[in-house]
């Protein structure tokens, strides 16, 4: 276990070291950051250059990647091109607010998709059954984008129930929460509904039926927990994507986020911001990925005993 | 949609699949598909969905770019103000939605199939390297996915396109450099498996040179998967190429897309909520459609499903 522990977080660093190269390069390559800064006013020739010596924007890339790297293992994260401040400082704002879209998102999703897949499972065929499988075909077809804009439409615009963008009190979480986390919702349910087919049939279920116990035990203590491992694995991922999908929702609700800050860095051509919300991102990524492993390796008794 | 007690058809074809068997029976897959309703229904709109990119911007008479301010913000059809002229309304410049909407398909069509082709062979054919060679390719090829895979890609995206330029080309590069992962992936596995199977150690032990081995006995067992994973991702990308234009970084005028479409139409949403209702409609019509088939193709062509019965 230590030894897969330490490999994971080894290959965690190359990963990170790689997503960081490539972004370093991309600001390379994307014309005179000090250009950026000094958008408004006309210095001369002679202090651009001052500042692009003062700045290190001067030096070879693999020096400048090299800087990046040393500061960030001290916590300095380069700066911002824009805010004049550094990265980290802006990055450290604004996370919490991506953070806490994303467990909201994820609460919604997990409070209807275990029932809905359980139910389906448990009464295939029925009504219900359908019901759930319309809301989770649809659900995984809206494009975000587009169920954003049309929750506003209903609940902000026309009935006026919800307000339409901003972090302003509780109920500015819920609709950034539900367009976030309609497409997991749908992933976790399908995912379950599948694994509980195969689990309900096993003997270990006959067994529990033919001792007497009534249906809904048997659903769900002798079969759910079994079910639950390959969900497990789906909701590490469906959490990893909400980061990305928070990208798109944040736009749209003007959720004062990562998401939203990564959008305007690049196109207001911040490339060091860019580089320091990839590396941060990066970073939640992996670690969620890595509880996700290491979690089903509890989970599964196979790989824990075995 | 995967349905408890499988229709008979459906798991002949399986047996055949599993059987390794290299013709499959097109006329059973057919027979499979018609008897699914759902999946029927999802062909119907993907084909609906082609033929309207195809067809469409040669059909309908009108410029998707033609500016007529003097029309602008005209209401569907339907609707109060509108005229059966513009059966879908006219945006904010005036331009007709039917037209744009059409035009849209193809660009959708257009980009979602050429990332979807392109980026299918890139991942067949690292997964082939990375399974034949073994060793080293295979290792570097692994890092390299699960590297990319280590971050959210929309990111990555954003600040390519930015430097790129919106056009119809680097879109389809950014979405190749998404989706060759998958395919790399899954067609690895698959392969490492099929290497193992019978009729694959006979034919190297009856003395098969290795491409005859490759393009004889492994591509054609491995090509149900990659149309599986093919129809699945084709979703993704649609979705992917209207995301990315909607926040501004992918197609730009003159080109059509539906996710820039979809952006104009935010700052309507009060009084003309034609402008983001339409476009919108028309992508999800379409991911519904392609999601329905791939759930058929996962069921019948999906040689790990077959497998697992």
């Amino acid at each position: 276990m230590k030894a897969y522990l330490q490999r994971r977080i080894l290959f965690s660093l190359i990963a990170l070291a790689g997503v960081t190269v490539v972004v370093s390069a991309m600001l390379h390559i994307s014309g005179d950051p000090v250009a950026v800064m000094l958008q408004s006013g006309i210095a001369s020739q002679a202090e651009r250059e001052a500042l692009r010596h003062e700045l290190g924007f001067d030096k070879p890339f693999i020096l400048q990647y090299v800087d990046f790297v040393r500061g960030a293992i001290r916590g300095d994260l380069g700066l911002s091109l824009r805010f004049r401040q550094p990265a980290l400082t802006i990055v450290r704002e604004r996370l919490p607010a991506t953070l806490q879209l994303a467990a909201a998102a994820m609460a919604f999703a997990l409070v209807v998709a275990v029932p809905v897949g359980i139910l389906s499972a448990a009464r295939p065929r029925s009504l219900l059954d359908y019901a759930g499988r319309l809301l989770t075909l649809f659900g995984q077809s809206i494009p975000l984008f587009w169920l954003g804009i049309m929750l506003v439409m209903v609940f902000a615009v026309r009935l006026r129930w919800l307000p339409s963008a901003g972090k302003l009190d509780a109920t500015s979480l819920v609709l950034p929460a539900v367009t976030l986390g309609l497409y997991p919702m749908a992933r976790i349910a399908r995912t379950l509904r599948a694994s509980m087919f195969e689990v309900l049939p096993h003997e270990y279920c006959l067994t529990a039926r033919s001792k007497g116990l009534s249906e809904r035990l048997v659903v769900i203590r002798h079969a759910l927990p079994n079910a639950l491992l390959p969900v497990v694995t789906v909701i590490g991922l469906q959490f990893g994507a909400l980061l990305g999908g928070a990208v798109v929702t944040e736009t749209i609700f003007a959720w004062p986020g990562l998401g939203w800050l990564s959008v305007q860095a690049v196109q207001a051509r911040d490339f060091p911001l860019v580089r320091a919300i990839v590396a941060v991102v990066s970073m939640l990524f992996i670690l969620i990925n890595l509880l996700t492993d290491l979690l089903y390796a509890y989970l599964n008794p196979r790989i824990r005993l075995g | 949609m995967s349905s408890v007690a499988q229709s008979g058809t459906a798991s002949a074809v399986r047996e055949k699949v599993a059987a390794g068997r290299r013709s499959t029976g097109l006329r059973l897959i057919v027979r499979s598909l018609a008897r699914d309703r759902a999946a029927s229904l999802g062909l119907a709109l993907v084909v609906a969905w082609l033929a309207m990119g195809l067809v469409g911007p040669f059909v309908l008479p009108g410029d998707p770019n033609g500016q007529e301010l003097a029309d602008a913000l005209r209401p569907p059809a339907w609707l109060e103000g509108g005229v059966r002229e513009q059966p879908l309304g006219t945006d904010h410049l005036g331009r007709d939605m039917l037209v744009r909407i059409v035009y849209g398909a193809r660009t959708s069509m257009v980009i979602g199939v050429s990332a979807v082709v392109l980026a299918a062979t890139a991942g067949a054919l690292a997964a082939l390297f990375a399974a034949e060679w073994g060793g080293g390719v295979d290792e570097v090829l692994m890092r390299v996915a699960d590297i990319q895979l280590s971050v959210p890609f929309i990111l990555l995206a954003i600040t390519v396109l930015a430097l790129l330029g919106g056009s119809m080309g680097s879109m389809v590069l950014v979405l190749v450099l998404a989706g060759w992962v998958i395919y790399a992936r899954v067609l690895r596995s698959e392969l490492l498996y099929l290497r193992e199977v019978e009729f694959v150690q006979g034919a190297r032990a009856l003395g098969a040179s290795r491409l005859r081995v490759i393009f004889r006995h492994l591509l054609p067992n491995a090509a149900g998967l990659v149309v599986v994973v093919a129809t699945l991702e084709l979703a993704n990308v649609i979705i992917l190429e209207a995301a990315l234009s909607f926040l501004g970084v992918g197609i730009g005028p003159p080109e059509v897309s539906w996710g820039t479409m979809l952006a104009d139409g935010r700052d309507y949403l009060t009084t003309e909520w034609w402008l983001a209702t339409l476009p919108g409609v028309a992508i999800t019509v379409t991911i519904l459609g392609v999601n329905l088939v791939g759930d058929w193709a996962r069921d019948v062509l999906d040689p790990r499903t077959a497998r697992s019965e």
